[in-house]
């Protein structure tokens, strides 16, 4: 038991990288995302704005598909929480713990893709996650950021920048400088256990 | 609420002292009471339940301990809308300029929502009587919104019904009573002063004439209306001018105590204080009272007296007003003090008649004179004149006691 302890903790398993969540609706991100091109920001309307990156609405799925697929019996779901009232129950993927507080909306607007954690989602039939939502994912990023930032336009690319590592440094510099960016400051306990 | 639950908090509520503690403790372990609270709240199966935990949640209400969203394992969904509400950012509080009725009067707030979901109420900078502030009562309001006894559908005889039934049923309701005139129908409210709600129940009396309405409210103005219906020959509310009398008196009346008009008063009180303290003008507080209250722990002296000698106190302060000043519109500035009273009214005698009649009363209206704001004495008083209230205009550096008239801790026993 002492043995399997550590490799528990290493696997998958307890991190759920790789493992796909069931839903109600097999939403395939694959499709939506790397299919027809739909931002992120479309359905993850509040993540510039706030800290939580807002789950699409039903209204949100009906603005398409009450136009296209209206009959598909996949989408039926949809129909039914837009017709009765009754919201969709999604299953969360990248959730984290309750004592951790992460604010989408500054690190967005910073500059760090979406990609850098959530992976790529447009190869995803299925969500999944595709980093360890560990305190070492974070403190990896927090402590030296450089290669994870980029310019707050391309927030939403899919495909890495092609960047070598020179030029990466000297972004991070001028975006530390821009905004204050201390990874003395940004390794303190209380910016996320609030 | 469940049956169970009911008789449940019905058994705690008998009991009594000591035995309400250890009741506690029994209640808490037994099993009758762990199933009706965990039919209630079915999250807490499976909480560790401990003496303590079961006490914070009967020691304030059940919505303030936040029974009802613990789980011990965490919920793995997300529940997003059917439709987003429009301009609401999900983490941001949005705020909603509104008012808290307290037994009848509105109190101005700022509800904080979180999600549609009110948080705090804080008092609204913008409105002129409470400049911010509120009262212990309006913030404990909140609760009332998550209160679990509260109902959430209209009942019939205690039987919750849909408002779908409810508009069948109040439309029969209606014809019946269009022929009686009335007759049977009881509107049963608290107080209130909405102007919306007082105009849609004249409506209601004016249709249905045999009606009834019964107003209800636990500490009500009924001996201030009293007062001023013996006074001035109808019922008015007195509203002290705090912020312009620069020498209050208060014989057992209480306006910087808990109550509807706290805010405001104590709002106007301190704004004359801080003028007096900025050196302009005066701001002299004495009380007359049985018990301590607010107003007197904020009173520059104290009277202690008891309340059956309040009404000679009342006289004979009056008796040595009069005699000393020339007759001059004082008291209370009420909105009555117009047009409708006769001039005899404002004379002494009449005016502490009214205060006299109305020392039966819990909340008893207090007598402020309002004096001018000139240091000096006006044209009107004999030029040598002394006030014995003079003294208490610019209070000494070394203490703010005045003439030996009021030393202080003195019992009129004697």
């Amino acid at each position: 038991m002492v043995l399997l302890g550590p490799v528990a903790a290493w696997s998958g398993y307890q991190s759920q990288v790789g493992w796909t969540v069931d839903q109600p609706i097999p939403f395939s991100h694959e499709h939506h995302v790397g299919g027809l091109g739909i931002d992120c920001r479309f359905c993850h309307a509040s993540v510039e704005t706030s800290a939580n990156a807002g789950f699409p609405s039903t209204h949100v799925c009906m603005t398409c598909h009450s136009q296209i697929w209206t009959g598909a019996p996949m989408l039926a779901p949809v129909r039914q929480s837009l017709a009765q009232g009754r919201p969709l129950s999604w299953n969360r993927v990248a959730k984290v713990p309750d004592f951790v507080f992460f604010n989408h909306a500054i690190h967005v607007n910073r500059g760090v893709a979406c990609v850098t954690c959530h992976g790529r989602v447009d190869t995803m039939p299925l969500l999944a996650r595709a980093h360890p939502f560990e305190m070492r994912f974070c403190l990896d990023c927090h402590r030296d950021a450089g290669p994870r930032l980029g310019p707050p336009g391309a927030v939403t690319r899919m495909t890495p920048l092609a960047w070598d590592e020179a030029t990466h440094r000297r972004f991070a510099l001028a975006a530390a400088k821009r905004f204050h960016l201390d990874p003395q400051r940004l390794d303190k306990c209380d910016i996320c256990h609030r | 609420m469940s049956a169970t639950w009911k008789e449940t908090l019905s058994q705690l509520r008998s009991q009594g002292g000591l035995r309400f503690w250890r009741g506690l403790d029994e209640l808490a372990g037994s099993p009758e009471f762990r199933a009706a609270l965990t039919s209630e709240f079915p999250g807490l199966a499976s909480l560790d339940w401990n003496r303590r935990g079961v006490l914070r949640a009967f020691g304030a209400s059940l919505a303030l301990s936040g029974l009802a969203g613990c789980e011990a394992s965490p919920d793995g969904r997300a529940l997003p809308y059917i439709r987003d509400p429009e301009h609401m950012v999900p983490d941001r509080a949005q705020l909603y300029a509104t008012g808290v009725p307290f037994a009848g009067i509105l109190q101005p707030v700022l509800g904080v929502t979180n999600a549609g979901r009110p948080t705090k109420l804080e008092g609204n900078p913008d409105h002129p009587a409470s400049r911010g502030a509120t009262d212990a009562f309006t913030q404990a309001a909140l609760l009332d919104l998550y209160d679990p006894e509260r109902s959430q559908v209209p009942r019939a005889q205690g039987r919750p019904m849909s408002w779908a039934e409810l508009d069948t049923a109040m439309a029969g309701r209606a014809a019946l009573l269009d022929a009686t005139r009335g007759d049977g129908l009881r509107l049963l409210t608290g107080a209130t002063t909405s102007p919306t709600l007082l105009r849609q129940i004249e409506a209601l009396t004016t249709r249905w004439p045999g009606a009834r309405w019964h107003v209800f409210e636990p500490v009500d103005d009924s001996g201030m209306h009293a007062a001023t219906q013996q006074a001035f020959g109808r019922a008015l509310e007195v509203t002290p001018l705090l912020d312009q009398a620069q020498a209050v008196v208060a014989f057992d009346a209480d306006p910087l105590g808990a109550g509807p008009r706290q805010v405001r008063d104590s709002v106007a009180w301190s704004a004359r204080r801080r003028a007096f303290q900025g050196g302009d003008g005066g701001s002299v507080m004495m009380v007359v009272e049985p018990t301590p209250t607010l107003t007197g722990g904020r009173s520059l002296d104290r009277l202690v007296a008891p309340a059956s000698r309040i009404p000679l106190l009342v006289t004979g302060h009056s008796r040595g007003c009069s005699a000393s000043f020339p007759p001059r519109r004082r008291c209370a500035q009420t909105s009555s003090a117009g047009s409708n009273a006769q001039p005899s009214a404002l004379r002494p005698r009449r005016a502490m008649a009214w205060s006299w009649s109305a020392a039966s009363s819990r909340r008893r209206p207090k007598r402020s004179a309002g004096r001018s704001t000139s240091g000096s004495a006006t044209s009107a008083s004999p030029p040598n004149y002394q006030s014995p209230c003079a003294r208490l205009r610019r209070p000494t550096a070394r203490s703010t006691r005045c003439s030996p008239k009021w030393t202080p801790a003195r019992s009129a026993r004697s």
